[in-house]
C-alpha cells in the first residue's frame, strides 16, 4: 500500500489550506457528503420506526403527520402521538447521546472500551432502581406508591441517583489517581453495583423482579410525553456540552501531559467530561433502561467512517451514527414478529459486535492505533 | 530570557519534601541552542519539568520574559513554551498534519478551528523541521524520526519563547539523532527562539550546543560553553564521581582499562596514527613519542598499506590489521606492574 502517493494525488498544495486532518486512506476519506448522508440515514430510519409495527402505516401518510397533518385514519393518529412518536423521539436523543457519552469517555479515558456501562455509571442506575424496588418490600408499598415512589418516576429519580453517586465516587478518586487506575475503579464499581442488585433480587418478591427486569431489559417504549420535560433538556445540554468540548477532547488525544503542555487544565477538563457523560448517560439510562452497546460501537463506527481522530468531526458523526444505529436496532425490536418480543440489548450485541469486528479487521489504521 | 536564581527542585509529598537539586543558577538567551547533560537520577527530568512550570520549585522561581511562569495561566505559559516529552504523544488516527495543528490550542478559540494565519504557521513549522514528505500520513505509520520531526513541528506551531524538549534523540540512530540536533540548533539561532534539551549524546552536545547546562549528581549545576566546561574540568569532576574517566582532549570516555605498558610509535599517516593509537588506548596500552620511549619499551612502526611492524627486544613480527596487532601485543608485552 502505498498510501502516501495515495494522498498526494489528492492534495494539491493550494487546496490543502484544510485544516481537518486529512486522510491517507482512500477508504476512508471523509468528503463533503458524509453529514448530509448521515443526516438523510437518522431521517429515514426515524420514518420507517413510526411507520413499522404491527400495524403498519404507510411512509407517506407518516410524513404528513410528522409535517404537522391529522390523519383521517384516526387509529393511526393515536398509534403515531401516543406510542410510536415518543419511542422514536427517545430512540434518537438516547442514541445520540449514549454515543456522545462513549466517545467521551474513550479518548478521556484513551481506552477503546470505556463508555457509560465500564464506568460503573450503569451498575449505579441499576442499583438505584433495583433498592426502590425492592423497598416496597420493606417499607410497605402502599406508603410508598403514596409519594409515587413506585411509579416510573421512582424508579427514574433512583436511577439517576445511582448513576450520579458512582459519577461522584469516581470524580472524587479522579484528581488522584491516574486515568487508567481510574477506569478500572469505574469497573469494579459497576460490578459492585450489579453483585449488589443479585443480592437484593434475591429478596425480592416475583413480582418486584419482574418490574425490575422489565426496566433493565433497556427499551424505548416506555417512554411517554410527560417523560420528556426532564428527559429531553437534560440531553440538549449534554450534547451542547460535548460539541464544546471538542477543543479539550482533540488535546487530551494526546495524553495529558501533552495536554497540560498545551495550555489545558486538565483536571477541571477531566471534571468536566465525566460531568457530560454523566448528564448524558443517566437520564437516557434511567428513563429507557441500561441501553448496552451504543456508547461504545458508535465512535468506532465514526472513526472507521471518518478515518480521523478529529472531535470536532467524530463529536457530530457520532451522534448522528448513535442515533441511527439505535433507531435501526429498535426497528428490528418493534417488527410485527410472531412470536416474542426481541429483546433492544440482544439485537444491538447481536448486530454491533460482529460489525466493530470487521470495521475492526478491515480498516488497517484503527488496528494500529491504541484506538 | 529565562532565568532562575538559587532555584531548588525536588518533589512534595505528604510525607514531605524531597530536594532533588538546590542553588541552581540558571540562564538562557533568545536564539541559544542549550544542552542539559548530567548522569541518570541527577534530576534532568525534574529540572526540565521545574522549568516547563509542570512542577513547582522547592524555592525559587523560574522567570521568564520577566513573569514567573507559575504566576502565568495554563494558556499564557502554553502560548509562551512548548514541550516535546519522553513519552509518546499517543496520536489516535491523527496525520501528523493534524497533530502539528494541535500545536495552535493556545492561539485558536472555541472548538480549536484554524483562521488562515494559523494554517500559514502550521505549514511554516512543518516545512521548518523537514517534515512536509510525511506530514499527510499518520503519526502512528510514522519511523521514529519523522515522528520526532513533526513533534518538534508541533512544538514550533505552538510559537512559543522558548522549546523545551526532553531526550529527543533517544530512541534515534545516529544520522536520524545528528539530523535533529543539528535542526534544533538551527531553528534556535534562525527563529530567535531558545531551545533547551536534555540529552545523553555527550559527543553530540559538545560539538553543537551553545551553551551547556552539566548537572552533578549531587544536585550542583554548571554551566558554560561545552569548551568552558571541559578545560575548567567541570566533565571530569561530574563524570568522576560516576566511576567514569573523562579524556579532555578527546572530549569522550575513556573506559579506565587497566594500564599496560607504553609503545613507542612510529611513522604512518596521520590517520593511521590516529586510530592506531585509538585502537592501543582503547587495550590499556599507552602510545610513547619519540622522547617518552626508553630503549626497553616496545615500538611499533606504522607501515601505512603494508600494516604494522611490532618490535619487542629482538623479536620483530608484522600484522595486517589492528585486530591482530591487538593480540599479538597482548600476547608478548606483559602487563605493567
Amino acid at each position: 500500500m502505498t498510501s502516501s502517493l495515495d494522498s498526494e494525488a489528492v492534495d494539491s498544495p493550494s487546496n490543502a489550506a484544510d485544516d481537518a486532518p486529512r486522510s491517507s486512506n482512500r477508504r476512508g476519506r471523509s468528503g463533503p457528503f458524509v453529514f448530509p448522508a448521515l443526516a438523510a440515514l437518522v431521517a429515514t430510519l426515524f420514518i420507517l420506526e413510526l411507520a413499522i409495527g404491527s400495524i403498519p402505516i404507510p411512509v407517506g401518510d407518516v410524513v404528513r403527520f410528522l409535517l404537522g397533518g391529522e390523519l383521517e385514519n384516526g387509529v393511526w393518529n393515536t398509534i403515531l402521538w401516543d406510542l410510536r412518536l415518543p419511542r422514536a423521539i427517545a430512540a434518537l436523543v438516547g442514541g445520540a447521546a449514549l454515543g456522545a457519552a462513549g466517545l467521551m469517555l474513550q479518548t478521556l479515558f484513551r481506552n477503546p472500551l470505556a463508555g457509560p456501562w465500564a464506568l460503573g455509571l450503569t451498575g449505579g442506575a441499576e442499583l438505584g432502581a433495583a433498592i426502590t424496588i425492592a423497598a416496597g418490600t420493606i417499607v410497605g408499598s402502599t406508603i410508598l406508591a403514596q409519594f409515587g415512589f413506585l411509579s416510573g418516576l421512582g424508579i427514574v429519580v433512583s436511577a439517576m441517583i445511582g448513576a450520579a453517586a458512582v459519577a461522584a465516587i469516581v470524580a472524587a478518586v479522579a484528581r488522584r489517581v491516574s486515568t487508567m487506575t481510574l477506569l478500572i475503579v469505574g469497573l469494579m464499581l459497576g460490578y459492585l453495583c450489579e453483585g449488589l442488585v443479585s443480592v437484593i433480587m434475591h429478596f425480592t418478591t416475583e413480582i418486584q423482579g419482574k418490574v425490575f427486569a422489565s426496566w433493565s431489559d433497556g427499551s424505548f417504549g416506555g417512554v411517554q410525553w410527560h417523560d420528556f420535560p426532564v428527559l429531553l433538556p437534560a440531553v440538549f445540554v449534554g450534547l451542547t456540552a460535548a460539541l464544546l468540548m471538542v477543543k479539550p477532547l482533540n488535546a487530551l488525544l494526546l495524553g495529558e501531559r501533552y495536554a497540560a503542555s498545551l495550555g489545558l487544565p486538565v483536571e477541571r477538563a477531566r471534571l468536566l467530561t465525566l460531568l457530560g457523560a454523566v448528564i448524558l448517560a443517566a437520564p437516557v439510562t434511567a428513563y429507557c433502561g441500561p441501553i448496552l452497546f451504543i456508547g461504545i460501537i458508535a465512535p468506532h463506527m465514526a472513526r472507521g467512517l471518518l478515518n480521523t481522530s478529529d472531535h470536532r468531526l467524530l463529536m457530530p458523526a457520532t451522534m448522528l451514527l448513535g442515533a441511527a444505529v439505535t433507531l435501526a436496532a429498535d426497528l428490528v425490536v418493534h417488527l410485527p414478529w410472531d412470536r416474542h418480543v426481541l429483546h433492544l440489548n440482544a439485537v444491538n450485541a447481536v448486530v454491533g459486535a460482529p460489525f466493530v469486528i470487521a470495521l475492526l479487521l478491515r480498516n488497517r489504521n484503527m488496528r494500529a492505533m491504541e484506538f | 530570557m529565562l532565568a532562575a536564581e538559587n532555584l531548588e527542585i525536588g518533589y512534595r509529598s505528604r510525607r514531605g519534601t524531597t530536594s532533588v537539586a538546590r542553588g541552581l543558577n540558571l540562564g538562557l538567551e533568545a536564539g541559544e541552542f542549550v544542552c542539559l547533560l548530567g548522569p541518570n537520577g541527577a534530576g534532568k527530568s525534574t529540572l526540565m519539568r521545574t522549568i516547563s512550570g509542570i512542577q513547582p520549585p522547592l524555592a525559587g522561581s523560574v522567570v521568564l520574559d520577566g513573569v514567573d511562569i507559575r504566576a502565568l495561566s495554563p494558556n499564557q505559559r502554553a502560548a509562551r513554551l512548548s514541550v516535546v516529552l519522553t513519552e509518546r504523544a499517543t496520536a489516535g488516527l491523527l496525520t501528523g498534519h493534524a497533530m502539528v495543528s494541535l500545536g495552535r490550542f493556545p492561539h485558536t478559540g472555541w472548538f480549536g478551528s484554524l483562521t488562515d494565519e494559523d494554517r500559514e504557521v502550521v505549514r511554516k513549522a512543518i516545512e521548518l523541521a523537514g517534515a512536509e514528505a510525511f506530514s499527510d500520513r499518520f503519526v502512528a505509520e510514522l519511523s521514529d524520526g519523522e515522528r520526532q520531526r513533526v513533534m518538534v513541528a508541533r512544538a514550533l506551531a505552538q510559537e512559543p519563547r522558548l522549546m523545551i524538549l526532553d531526550e529527543i534523540t533517544a530512541f534515534l540512530d545516529l544520522p536520524r539523532r545528528i539530523e535533529i540536533v543539528r535542526l534544533l540548533g538551527r531553528l534556535a539561532s534562525d527563529t530567535e527562539r531558545s531551545v533547551l534539551i536534555s540529552t545523553h549524546d555527550l559527543d553530540l552536545a559538545l560539538r553543537t550546543a551553545d551553551r551547556i547546562w552539566l548537572l552533578h549528581a549531587d544536585g550542583t549545576l554548571v554551566t558554560g560553553a561545552p569548551e568552558d566546561l571541559v578545560l575548567d574540568g567541570s566533565f571530569s569532576r561530574v563524570f568522576a564521581d560516576e566511576g567514569i574517566e573523562f579524556d579532555p582532549l578527546h572530549g569522550s570516555f575513556s573506559l579506565g582499562k587497566r594500564s599496560r605498558t607504553g609503545i613507542a610509535v612510529n611513522g604512518g599517516d596521520a590517520v593511521q596514527r590516529a586510530w592506531t593509537v585509538r585502537a592501543l588506548e582503547r587495550n590499556g596500552f599507552h602510545p610513547l613519542d619519540d622522547a617518552g620511549a626508553s630503549d626497553a619499551s616496545p615500538s611499533l612502526e606504522l607501515l601505512g598499506d603494508a600494516g604494522w611492524r611490532l618490535r619487542h627486544g629482538a623479536d620483530v613480527q608484522s600484522c595486517d590489521t589492528l585486530y591482530d596487532l591487538v593480540r599479538t601485543l597482548k600476547k608478548t608485552v606483559p602487563e605493567a606492574p
